[in-house]
């Protein structure tokens, strides 16, 4: 076929897309502070259906601007911001 | 300082079993790649020295290696973002506990699905092309030539403005011949935002791993249709990203 996906290093800018915002993404702040944290807010806004059952939530606010090495990564903030479903817990 | 080992933690998965996903060259160590558990699911994670790592290239890559590798064996994986190492497995395990709801209710939903990404850019000649086959495009290009830079001010923001309709026109054509009828194979489907005046579409597709081949095909199909006029860019498989959006916040106890 003429046109083959991949995952490879050649697209670079495809998986800097993806995984520094998206899927399970844990605040900027708890990367620095992970250590000897007691308290965590979950803030689940999300998931997955299927095309017509659709649960739309809201896309996270973009992550580590300042940490990110490429450029032209921004301008992806938040959309629709609803059903934020907070749970505190202890580590 | 540069003693202290933190867990670091690349996506979710459903099992049970503790699984040896083989070692991963990270920062110049080899480490070994491991599960923990709570209930039927579980973190892939790695031990790795505690300190913040930097979103390079080696790194991103290994993230997303250690993933594509564990989609290999595994059809069920909730993607993390990069970067993230907890204190430890304890750590890893309790917050995998809390995460637990939300990722019962996903399994089933990306229980053998992936996700492949589609970008379709124009090519510049035929843009050109196309542009300066409207005739009032032409037109309004003569008048903004003859005129002074001063003078043809307003003629060149119309100028704009018909460019601009002219990119959404074929957007538009792009959507209903190319987005469209892959969407038909998809389970689910999200548009992003377009990155520069090119992209003419920028689409993440969740399918499911039976019709992999038959995306695949459908995306040739289109290309083969479009290859004069646009390039693709199509990549996977991905994990869910696209189509998981879970955001934590954690807190420093008081």
């Amino acid at each position: 076929m003429a046109v083959q996906k991949s995952t490879d290093s050649s697209s670079l800018a495809e998986v800097i897309d993806r995984i520094l915002d998206k899927g399970i993404v844990i605040d900027a702040y708890a990367r620095v502070s992970v250590v000897g944290i007691e308290l965590i807010t979950v803030e689940a806004r999300v998931v997955v259906a299927s095309v017509d059952t659709w649960l739309r939530y809201a896309e996270a606010v973009g992550l580590l601007r300042d940490e990110v090495e490429e450029e032209g990564l921004g301008g992806r903030l938040a959309e629709d911001s609803q059903s934020n479903e907070r749970s505190q817990l202890s580590i | 300082m540069s003693e202290e080992t933190g867990v670091y933690i690349f996506c979710g998965i459903q099992s049970e079993q503790e699984t040896d996903f083989g070692t991963v060259q990270f920062e110049g160590e080899e480490r070994n790649i491991f599960t923990l558990h709570y209930e039927d699911a579980a973190m892939v994670a790695a031990e790795v020295p505690m300190k913040i790592y930097h979103p390079n290239k080696e790194n991103l890559m290994v993230h997303q290696q250690v993933i594509s590798n564990v989609m290999q064996i595994e059809d069920t994986v909730i993607p993390i973002s990069f970067g993230n190492v907890f204190h430890s497995d304890a750590d890893v395990i309790k917050l995998l506990e809390n995460l637990y709801p939300q990722f019962k209710e996903l399994f089933p939903q990306i229980k053998g699905k992936i996700e492949v990404g589609l970008k379709v850019i124009g090519k510049k000649d035929w843009l050109e092309n196309e542009i300066h086959k409207q005739p009032n495009v032409r037109e309004k290009k003569q008048t903004v030539d003859q005129k002074s830079r001063d003078a043809g001010y307003f003629d060149r923001i119309e100028l704009g403005e018909m460019a601009q309709q002219f990119f959404q026109s074929i957007q538009h054509d792009v959507k209903s011949s190319i987005h469209e009828p892959l969407t038909k194979l998809a389970e689910s489907e999200r548009e992003n935002e377009l990155i520069g005046e090119k992209m003419l579409l920028n689409a993440a597709y969740l399918i499911d791993r039976d019709q992999e081949d038959a995306f695949d095909e459908k995306v040739n199909e289109a290309h083969e249709q479009w290859k004069d006029k646009v390039d693709f860019k199509y990549t996977g498989p991905w994990p869910a990203y696209n189509f998981i959006n879970i955001h934590l916040k954690v807190e420093e106890g008081s």
